[in-house]
Formats: structure tokens, C-alpha cells, sequence
């Protein structure tokens, strides 16, 4: 099979899931208690209003019937009205997206850029003291919850040393750039506005530190193991007979093949951080599509919860087919299996 | 036995703090620095469409101010919620309200010292036709931000257009106006002719704001009185113009120059109000002197800790809210009255006040003491077992009948002040044998059982503060059938003598006359012991010690009416 065939295949495999995922999301966003009309509406609302709006968002109608009007909405750009902003989803999801997708690409650059290092060293020194200090860091990485690693960085960098911003994505009173990508690092440095670019990288470290350490743990506890099963491998063995450096047989040979089972996580890493950027999205408030989220679930706005997991379920499965790709590159044995 | 009134008023003034900024500033370059390197090749590609977040004309250089907003002398609000609306026909929550309180002019507004309606767009009034007909007198300086004269066709077009919309507060009205029965008698006149006496009429129409009817009829597409176009944009005569508007995140406003109360030198030039859930977030933004004032929902623990801050004070003030448990009287075994009692003698109110909610007092009946036309004679329950006991074993239940029903209490999921109440009345019916089943849930599923007798709880927590400054907000709208159905009324408690008296005291146009009337359906509403009434809970927010001017009105979100504060000082206080 060649690489473009092994390419097609995977994205063919990708409809399924995600039109799988919509029918699931749509029933379970339908069925579950409380009605969200008459919280939309307010208390005083009277019960003839609410039956007006139901049947004007064709919420009287069967599931399946709303299933296929939505689907056909989603096609031609309608995604539903939120009862919460009574906007299209699909803006206000467009308007919050830009912000988790940048909070999520930060996060996930440098949790990765420091696994490595990490990890290799941890694993090249078993059971020495780097890798001790690796065990402890990724312990702590796991087990300490997002919202609270959160809040003590902030009362760390910002209360006790002031280093960092508290909040938001730009400080008071800072313009942000005009809107290219609506990712504001990019769009200062097309404007030229490196003051801006400063101010919204230092907004994006407490955060991206907070959402980026489980997988930052994840990675490098993985990538150590794997260096450890590499090193007792006999190409190992032969290159260092051979009198090779040791960063090259780390990095270029050992690295290479240690990698693949991090790509994995890696993959599923980028949607979950997708999904749940919430807490931490919550605590820097973080104008992000995590947060409006959970804004839907709780006020049960259906619309928004269907179009939100949507999009969470492409960025997982965006992100996987990303790396069935890589696998196929770095490991050219998985395309040919496919065979 | 009451429970103490418990009033503070924390004042704390000490000499700003600076910090090491020079080495600041390094390190913050330093990281920044860093960052922007790792970044130059991973985030080329995220090509979005959508709106642009832009909020000024910026050429291309990139302005930065120190940290006191976009204007020299900037209000910056935090909130706790979103705003769902700018729409002031459509305003029901505090977020709403403080966007209709800045960006119009309310009909009547609410005096601070006497918590009474007074005059404000409206300047005067008389009742004709034994008081269903009511005459108001315009300002006649009261312009739009447009700089259009507000005059009675605007007040008419914006009643007319909230009756037909039956959105936001009209309820208020609906019963009792026709939309054909609100005209002009002149450019200055206008007259609302009710179907019958309508004598709390004076005080709904605080939550009345006046929308600019050109702009907005303008503005209409299919007959939608500008619905649309009001959710996202402002016509309104209030001292603020809306400047930018990112739903959910934050709302801009610039002060209206010419506005008709006039400005103070230190009065603010904008004002900005950033939503933040995260109660940490929001204590540590006090702290560093981020922002002006916060909300008044955050838990006691969060106002304690803001008040030890040398930049913040926390007013503590009595509050025309009621914090009560209603008991569903349509459903077994609450519909038991010696249940009931039984119920509302087991609770401990002194630690539900003292150690949960942390100040306050206990409540004496429907009505918040403080609440002009409080039934004074209604003395606030305390905790007897003994009572309990004695009511339970006159019950047409017994213990074990009522075990096996089932008794349920919802709470709002995620409040810890809610559960904390609950246990407490777990703990206290425990005393009695009885099991109680404490079961949180999202506010959508409350609102949604409020609708039926069957499916709505033995009992539930309710928080329910002023709409209005008139006693109606917590009788009628809690105890006339008419009202049924909505989370306030979850107790469906009424007799046919209650609904009379509140329909009397509706009717009445004599101020005084009214209020007796209030007065006699709480005590009728009590002997039923439709809710355990828990307290009146304090009024406490954050403000920045920099801020001056800011009264307690006791109608939710007249509080922060912006044009009324100053800026002492020179900026923040940090």
C-alpha cells in the first residue's frame, strides 16, 4: 500500500466515528432530565411560551426527525440556536475556539518539548537520581488536579512574586492584534505588535503550565520505559561497540523508536486537552470553548453541548489520524501491515 | 429564641503596596522571551472565521496601558455569570440587570435610605379611577445616547412592546394591562389604565426601563419589537454606551457625556465587567487591585478573606432576601401540616446562620424584616425537638411511613452552602427518626419540577431576593395560585382566604392600607407552614477602597448603578 492509499484509508475510517458520535451526543444532550426551554425562557415565563418555543426550535417533533433537520443544519452552517446566548453555536463556538486552540497547541509543544529531554535522561540513568527525581515529578504530575496545581501557581507567580499575569489572555487595556487567525501570538507577530506577543505569551504560561503537566508526566514516564527497553537491544549494543556517541545513539536511534508508543498519547492528549481545558480555562478565565462547555451543560443547552462535543470529537479524531500518519512515516512497517 | 442580627461593616485602609518591578519586569521578559521562541513553528496553521474581537482601530502598534483599563478613570466590575442579554424587556438575572441599569434609565428607580420607589424618568404620578388608572409627569431633560428627547411615546412604545414580547419581568403587568390601555396624554403624560386597582403598580416599574422606540422600530425585523437587535446593541438613555460586547467573557461601556443626572469630576469614564467563575481567581484579582467590585454570590468564606485585604472593604448590610426551604404542601408526606411543623421545629436555624451563612438573622416569615410592610408580629422559629416530636406524633404519618415515601430535599449542584444546609436539616430530623435524602441537582431540573405539584420536592433550597420594594415579591408571587408553578412558588401553598387578601391588598391603592394587607396574608401564610424559613442573609460584595458612592438599594442589581460611584485617589487601590 502506498503512503497516499494508507492516508485515504485512515481519513475514510474517521466519517464513521464522528457521525457515530453525533447520533450518540444528540440523544444523550435530548434525553436527560430537566427542560432548558423554560429555564431559557426565565420563571415568569408562561407555559404557552414555552410550547411556542419548543415547537419553534422543532423540539415537539421525534428525535429522529430532529436528528436529520440538525444534521441538515450542520451542513449548511446552522448548528442550532443556544438558549443560553441565543446565537448560532457554530459562532459562538468560532468566536471561543481560536483561545482553547492556542491554550491547547502551547500546552501540548511544551509538555512534549520537555518530556523528551526528560525522559531520555530518566531513562539512560535507571534507577539513579535523575531518574528518581523523573519518578516524583511525573507522580506529582498525575495525581495533583488541574484546577488546584492552577491556583497554586497562581498564588505562587502572581501573589507571592508577581511575576505573571492573574487572568484572561491580554492585560488591561491591551488592543488585541488585528484578527488574522484569531490566535493572538500569531496575530501580533503579522502585526508587527511584539509588545502584544510578549503580553499574551506571559498570559499563556500559567496556564499552559497547569493544563500541560499530566501530560507532560505521561510522556516522559513513557518515553523512559521505552528507552529503557531499547537500550538492551543488540543495535544498541553495536553501535556503542562501534564507539558512537552516546547523545546520537539516544537521540537519533534510541529516541526514534522509543517514540511511537508516546505518539499515541500524545494523539488522545490533544483532544482531551481540548475537551477539558475547562478547569483551567475556569481559574485564569480564560475566554475558551472548554468553558462555554460546561456553561451549556449546566444550563442544558443542548444545542451547544451537541456542537461543542462535535467539535472535541474531530479534534480527537483530527489529532489521531495526525498521528496514524506519523506512525506510518516513522514506522513504515504499520502502513505495510494495513496490507 | 431569635437569632442576632449580625451587621458588619469591615473598613480597612492601609498605604499601597510596590513591588519589585525592575526585576519583575526582567523575568517576565525573560519567560515571555522564551515562550515566543518555542512557539514560532507550531501555531502557523489555526486559520479561524468568525467575528473579530477587535475593540478599536488599532494601525498596527500595540497599545499598552498599565493595568488601569481602556480609560483613565476605568470601573472594572467582576462577574460571576454571564450575560445572557442586553435586552432590558428580557433582564431577569443579576448580570441583565446591572447591563439595564447602566446602559438605561429605569421608569422609577429605588431610593437607597427608605428602600421605597422614587422618581426618575417619571418625575410624578397620581391614581385616577380608584387607582387603576395611573398618570405619570416625564422629565423633560432626558435625552438618548442618540441625543433624540425620551418622551411618552417612548415610555408607550416600551411597555407596549414588553407586554407583547412577555418576556423579562412583565409578568408583573400582564394580568392586569392590555397593551392598548398604555397611551400618551401628551409628550410629557403618560397613563396606564389597568384593569382593576393595581396598588404595587408604583414599585414593579422599577424593573420598566425605557428603550429609544425610533432605534429600536428601526431596527425590527418580522415584528420581533427588536429583539434581535436589542440582545447585542443598546438604545437607552443611561449614563453608559455600549462599546464592545464578547457574550460571556466581557462587556464595555463608555460614559455618555451628556446624560441628564450630569457627572461627577471623579466619576468613571468607563466601565468594563469581566466574567469569572473561579472564586480564587476573582479574590486574587481583588487582591492585586485587578478590579473596582465583585458580585454578591461568592461563599462567606470568600468575603472574610477579601475583607482582610488592605485594598478591599466588604460592606456587610441587612438585604431584602430570603433564604427559606419550601415544603411541598401538594405531596405526601409534606402535605401533612404536622409534618410540616415538624419539619420546620427539627432545624437548627442558629448554625445554619451563624456557622453556614455567617451572618444575618433568621427569618421571620415570608417577608425579609427589613422590607417595608414585614409582619413584625411573626416571630423566627428555632430549633425544638420536643415541638418536633410532639407535632410528629400528631401527624397522619408515622415515621416509618415516612421513611418509606422517602423524604427528598434538592439542593443546587455545586453549591457547598446548599449541602451544608441540608445536612443540617438531615441532622436535625435524624433527631426524630426521620431519613433524609439530600439530592443535588442542576438548576434547569429545579425550575423544570417547579412546574408540577408531583414532580417538584419535599423540599428545596431557595434563595429569592427582592424583584421589586414591595412586600407583593415574596407573598403574591409566592402564595397566589397565579404564580404557581415558578421556582418561587415551590411550596403550591395556598387557602382561598390568602389568595383574597393578596388580591386585596393588589387592589389597594393606599400605601399603608396595602402594606397591612401584606402584613395579614404572612401571618395567614405561616399558620400553614408552607416553607422553613431560614434567614435573611447579609449583603456582602468587594470593593475596591477607591471607590466611593456605592448604596445598598435592595433590588437586585441597582447596586451597581456605576454613575452613581467615584474614583478616590489615583487609581485602584492595590
Amino acid at each position: 500500500m502506498s503512503y497516499v492509499d494508507y492516508i485515504v484509508r485512515r481519513g475514510f475510517q474517521s466519517i464513521p466515528v464522528v457521525f457515530g458520535l453525533s447520533v450518540l451526543i444528540f440523544v444523550i444532550s435530548r434525553v436527560i432530565p430537566g427542560d432548558p426551554v423554560r429555564l431559557a425562557l426565565g420563571p415568569q415565563a408562561s407555559q404557552q411560551q414555552v410550547e411556542k418555543l419548543r415547537a419553534e426550535m422543532g423540539l415537539d417533533q421525534p428525535l429522529p426527525l430532529q436528528y436529520v433537520d440538525w444534521l441538515a443544519g450542520v451542513l449548511q452552517g446552522d448548528w442550532g440556536m443556544s438558549l443560553r446566548t441565543n446565537n448560532n453555536v457554530l459562532s459562538d463556538i468560532v468566536a471561543r475556539l481560536p483561545a482553547t486552540f492556542e491554550l491547547v497547541v502551547v500546552t501540548l509543544f511544551f509538555a512534549v518539548l520537555l518530556a523528551i529531554p526528560f525522559g531520555v535522561v530518566a531513562g539512560t540513568n535507571k534507577d539513579r537520581w535523575q531518574d528518581h527525581l523523573s519518578r516524583i515529578t511525573a507522580l506529582f504530575g498525575v495525581s495533583m488536579p488541574r484546577f488546584w496545581v492552577a491556583i497554586v501557581l497562581q498564588i505562587i507567580f502572581v501573589v507571592s512574586l508577581g511575576l505573571l499575569p492573574l487572568s484572561g489572555r491580554l492585560s488591561d487595556g491591551v488592543v488585541p492584534p488585528p484578527a488574522v487567525t484569531h490566535l493572538f501570538l500569531v496575530d501580533s507577530l503579522i502585526a508587527g505588535q511584539f509588545g502584544t506577543f510578549v503580553d499574551a505569551a506571559k498570559h499563556l504560561v500559567l496556564p499552559a503550565f497547569a493544563l500541560g503537566l499530566a501530560t507532560l508526566a505521561q510522556v516522559m514516564r513513557l518515553i523512559r520505559s521505552d528507552m529503557i527497553d531499547e537500550q538492551r537491544k543488540d543495535y544498541v549494543l553495536a553501535a556503542r561497540a562501534y564507539g558512537l556517541p552516546n547523545n546520537l545513539i539516544e537521540y537519533k536511534y534510541m529516541l526514534r523508536n522509543a517514540f511511537t508508543s508516546s505518539l499515541t498519547v500524545i494523539g488522545l492528549a490533544f483532544g482531551f486537552l481540548l475537551g477539558n481545558a475547562f478547569l483551567v480555562e475556569i481559574v485564569f478565565a480564560w475566554p475558551g470553548m472548554a468553558r462555554y462547555g460546561v456553561q451549556a451543560i449546566l444550563y442544558q443547552d443542548f444545542n451547544s453541548i451537541v456542537g461543542i462535543t462535535i467539535v472535541v470529537g474531530v479534534g480527537f479524531v483530527s489529532a489521531n489520524f495526525v498521528v496514524d500518519l506519523l506512525y506510518g512515516y516513522i514506522d513504515p512497517r504499520v502502513r505495510l501491515e494495513e496490507n | 429564641m431569635s437569632s442576632p442580627k449580625i451587621y458588619h461593616t469591615w473598613n480597612y485602609r492601609l498605604p499601597m503596596s510596590t513591588g519589585d518591578t525592575e526585576r519583575r519586569k526582567f523575568l517576565q521578559l525573560m519567560g515571555a522571551g522564551a515562550t515566543s521562541v518555542a512557539l514560532a513553528g507550531c501555531s502557523g496553521n489555526g486559520s479561524q472565521q468568525g467575528d473579530t474581537t477587535e475593540t478599536g482601530d488599532d494601525s498596527g502598534s500595540d497599545q499598552q496601558s498599565d493595568g488601569e483599563g481602556g480609560g483613565e478613570n476605568d470601573f472594572h466590575f467582576i462577574a460571576g455569570q454571564v450575560f445572557g442579554t442586553l435586552d432590558p424587556a428580557e433582564q431577569v438575572d443579576y448580570t441583565q440587570g446591572l447591563a439595564a441599569q447602566n446602559l438605561y434609565d429605569e421608569f422609577v428607580t429605588v431610593d437607597p435610605d427608605s428602600l421605597e420607589p422614587t422618581a426618575h424618568i417619571a418625575d410624578s404620578w397620581d391614581t385616577e379611577d380608584g387607582g387603576s388608572t395611573w398618570v405619570f409627569t416625564l422629565r423633560d431633560d432626558v435625552t438618548f445616547t442618540d441625543g433624540e428627547i425620551l418622551t411618552a411615546e417612548d415610555v408607550v412604545y416600551s411597555m407596549r412592546r414588553m407586554l407583547n414580547m412577555k418576556a423579562g419581568y412583565s409578568s408583573f403587568w400582564l394580568d392586569t394591562l392590555d397593551p392598548s390601555n398604555v397611551n400618551a396624554r401628551d409628550e410629557q403624560t403618560v397613563v396606564f389604565e389597568f384593569s382593576q386597582a393595581y396598588g404595587p403598580a408604583l414599585a414593579t416599574f422599577v424593573q420598566f426601563y425605557i428603550v429609544n422606540s425610533q432605534v429600536v422600530k428601526e431596527n425590527e425585523q418580522d415584528g420581533d419589537y427588536g429583539k434581535a437587535y436589542l440582545r447585542n446593541n443598546s438604545a437607552g438613555s443611561g449614563a453608559y454606551e455600549l462599546e464592545n460586547w464578547e457574550q460571556g467573557t466581557s462587556i464595555e461601556m463608555t460614559a455618555y457625556d451628556d446624560y441628564w443626572k450630569g457627572w461627577e469630576e471623579n466619576s468613571f469614564d468607563t466601565f468594563r465587567s469581566t466574567v469569572i467563575t473561579e472564586q480564587s481567581t476573582i479574590i486574587n484579582t481583588m487582591r492585586e487591585g485587578g478590579g473596582d467590585m465583585t458580585d454578591q454570590y461568592m461563599g462567606t468564606q470568600a468575603y472574610k478573606e477579601m475583607a482582610s485585604f488592605p485594598n478591599v472593604r466588604v460592606p456587610e448590610v441587612p438585604q431584602l432576601q430570603l433564604f427559606h426551604l419550601p415544603l411541598n404542601t401538594q405531596k405526601a408526606p409534606t402535605n401533612d401540616i404536622n409534618v410540616r411543623k415538624a419539619i420546620a421545629y427539627a432545624f437548627d436555624y442558629e448554625s445554619a446562620v451563624n456557622d453556614i451563612i455567617g451572618g444575618g438573622a433568621v427569618a421571620a416569615g415570608p417577608v425579609p424584616r427589613e422590607m417595608a410592610g414585614h409582619n413584625d408580629d411573626i416571630e423566627p422559629m428555632s430549633q425544638d425537638l420536643d415541638r418536633a416530636r410532639e407535632f410528629l406524633d400528631q401527624s397522619d404519618y408515622t415515621v416509618e411511613e415516612i421513611n418509606d415515601i422517602g423524604l427528598e430535599q434538592v439542593v443546587v449542584a455545586g453549591t457547598e452552602l446548599q449541602r451544608q444546609i441540608g445536612l443540617v436539616n438531615q441532622a436535625g430530623l435524624a433527631e426524630l427518626g426521620i431519613e433524609l435524602d439530600i439530592n443535588p441537582q442542576q438548576w434547569a431540573t429545579i425550575t423544570d419540577r417547579a412546574t408540577d405539584p408531583e414532580k417538584t420536592a419535599h423540599i428545596t433550597n431557595i434563595f429569592h431576593t427582592a424583584k421589586m420594594p414591595s412586600p407583593d415579591s415574596h407573598t403574591y408571587l409566592m402564595y397566589h395560585p397565579s404564580s404557581f408553578g415558578s421556582y418561587i412558588s415551590q411550596s403550591w401553598h395556598t387557602t382561598d382566604e390568602i389568595t383574597s387578601v393578596l388580591e386585596e391588598a393588589r387592589r389597594t391603592t393606599d400605601l399603608q392600607g396595602r402594606l397591612e394587607k401584606y402584613q395579614e396574608a404572612q401571618a395567614l401564610v405561616v399558620e400553614g407552614m408552607p416553607s422553613v424559613y431560614i434567614a435573611n442573609p447579609p449583603y456582602r460584595i468587594g470593593i475596591n477602597e477607591n471607590v466611593s458612592g456605592w448604596q445598598y438599594h435592595g433590588v437586585m442589581s441597582f447596586d451597581w448603578d456605576v454613575h452613581s460611584m467615584q474614583r478616590e485617589g489615583d487609581g485602584r487601590a492595590k
